[in-house]
């Protein structure tokens, strides 16, 4: 066995099947006799023993469950049966289907709302106007509010100089109504005017102010104002 | 019809092919691991080696009529899918910046602390490994596979010819200049002469 026959068979003749014992004894013998080959053969030991540590380090790595995860979910997809990906697929469009539905009436609610809180929507009026508008109802249209209530006082007539343009029409109302009506003035919490779909600052919710109210001739208020 | 563990890769496989995903895990456990080793080894990347062992049997899913058992065994199949996939993660490496040059754990290479060992002697072995696994690492492809599956898989000639569908002639010739190669490193390393004859040639 010369040199280079010991690099390629020597340094592993214990694994390679194909060199067998006359081989193995020749490379044995080699080393013996050639002292470079024999440090070659030292130098390679010494690479296996780092090399058997770095395969020791990684021995015990495994692949993350992860990757299991997604595999499997994988093979779950190819293997879904067609019927089920049919409903899933009809699921998933009725599903979208419906969010489309809720979303148009949610705009629908949304702009009904906000028509309502500029103040046409219903409601009904606090007591204390009812009452002032039932009183008028019963008595004479030119009896003043301080005989009804005591916050309260009526002004027949006249939207004349009174900016009757400001009044803000009730639901349910009619413009016949307004056109025959009388303005009542009243006291009244802010928190009531809520009750005529007008928004309220829940600061001043309990402050007393004034109103006046365009009441139609069957004594029900037809039209709200916030005088100065 | 019950799954045993010790069934065939082959019967497994038939029974992946029709949706048993029972068999399929099965095989996926038995092989995974393996693969994984392999691809970690020759890519040192943790994330790297995932995709691969992913990438690898998401092909057997899609295509379990590719491997042809007269061909040769499954795992023999699933190291040859492995390699084309660890070649095409090397082709475009040069493009990918790697952000993750450790494990998940924080560690280099996997290795544990021992009680026996003190800091500084634990740090010296590591650094000591890390050079070994870049050596291995620096090696050209086809003599990296072929240190990578007989030394540190400690696998025989005669398997890895298996594995790498080639003649065990080739597998002796290309272990010979990749320990010619690596050895060279490695006493460069200990700064140590160079003995080898046939490095550079």
């Amino acid at each position: 066995m010369n040199c280079e026959e010991f690099e390629i068979l020597g340094l592993d003749s214990q694994r390679d099947g194909s060199v067998g014992d006359d081989g193995r004894e020749r490379v044995l013998q080699h080393a013996r006799v050639c002292g470079r080959c024999a440090a070659l053969g030292a130098s390679w030991a010494a690479a296996q023993v780092e090399l058997a540590a770095l395969a020791e380090s990684s021995r015990s790595l495994h692949v993350h469950a992860r990757v299991e995860t997604r595999v499997l979910q994988q093979f779950r997809l190819k293997h879904q049966p067609r019927q089920e990906r049919r409903f899933l697929q009809f699921a998933t469009w009725a599903l979208a289907a419906a969010a489309v539905i809720v979303c148009t009436f949610g705009v629908w609610d949304l702009h009904k709302w906000r028509r309502g809180a500029l103040g046409v929507t219903t409601g009904t009026a606090p007591a204390t106007v009812r009452y002032a508008v039932s009183s008028l109802a019963g008595g004479s249209a030119n009896t003043n509010a301080s005989t009804i209530t005591d916050d309260s006082e009526i002004l027949i007539a006249g939207n004349e100089g009174n900016g009757g343009n400001d009044f803000t029409q009730l639901p349910g109302s009619s413009l016949q109504e307004l056109e025959d009506g009388a303005i009542v003035r009243v006291g009244m919490e802010r928190a009531s005017l809520a009750a005529f779909g007008l928004p309220v600052n829940e600061d001043e919710a309990s402050d007393w102010i004034q109103v006046d109210l365009l009441v139609g001739s069957d004594g029900s208020a037809q039209a709200v104002r916030l005088p100065e | 019809m019950k799954i045993r563990k010790n069934d065939q890769d082959d019967e497994l496989l038939k029974r992946t092919a029709k949706g048993d995903e029972d068999a399929f895990t099965i095989l996926y456990r038995r092989h995974a691991d393996v693969l994984y080793r392999f691809a970690f080894r020759m890519t040192g990347s943790s994330w790297g080696a995932e995709e691969i062992v992913q990438d690898v049997f998401m092909t057997l899913v899609r295509e379990p009529g590719k491997y042809d058992a007269e061909r040769g065994t499954l795992p023999a199949f699933l190291f040859g899918i492995t390699r084309n996939k660890i070649m095409k993660y090397h082709e475009r490496l040069p493009r990918e910046v790697s952000l993750v040059e450790r494990q998940e754990d924080g560690s280099g290479g996997g290795l544990t602390l021992r009680d026996s060992f003190t800091p500084a002697m634990w740090a010296e072995q590591r650094e000591r490994l890390e050079k070994v696994r870049a050596a291995v690492m620096d090696l050209p492809i086809e003599f990296r596979e072929t240190v990578v599956l007989c030394e540190l898989e400690e696998m025989s000639y005669d398997q890895a010819a298996r594995m790498l569908d080639c003649p065990i002639g080739t597998i002796r010739s290309r272990l010979h200049r990749g320990r010619a190669l690596l050895l060279a490193k490695l006493e460069m390393l200990r700064d140590a002469p160079r003995r080898w004859s046939s490095v550079g040639r």
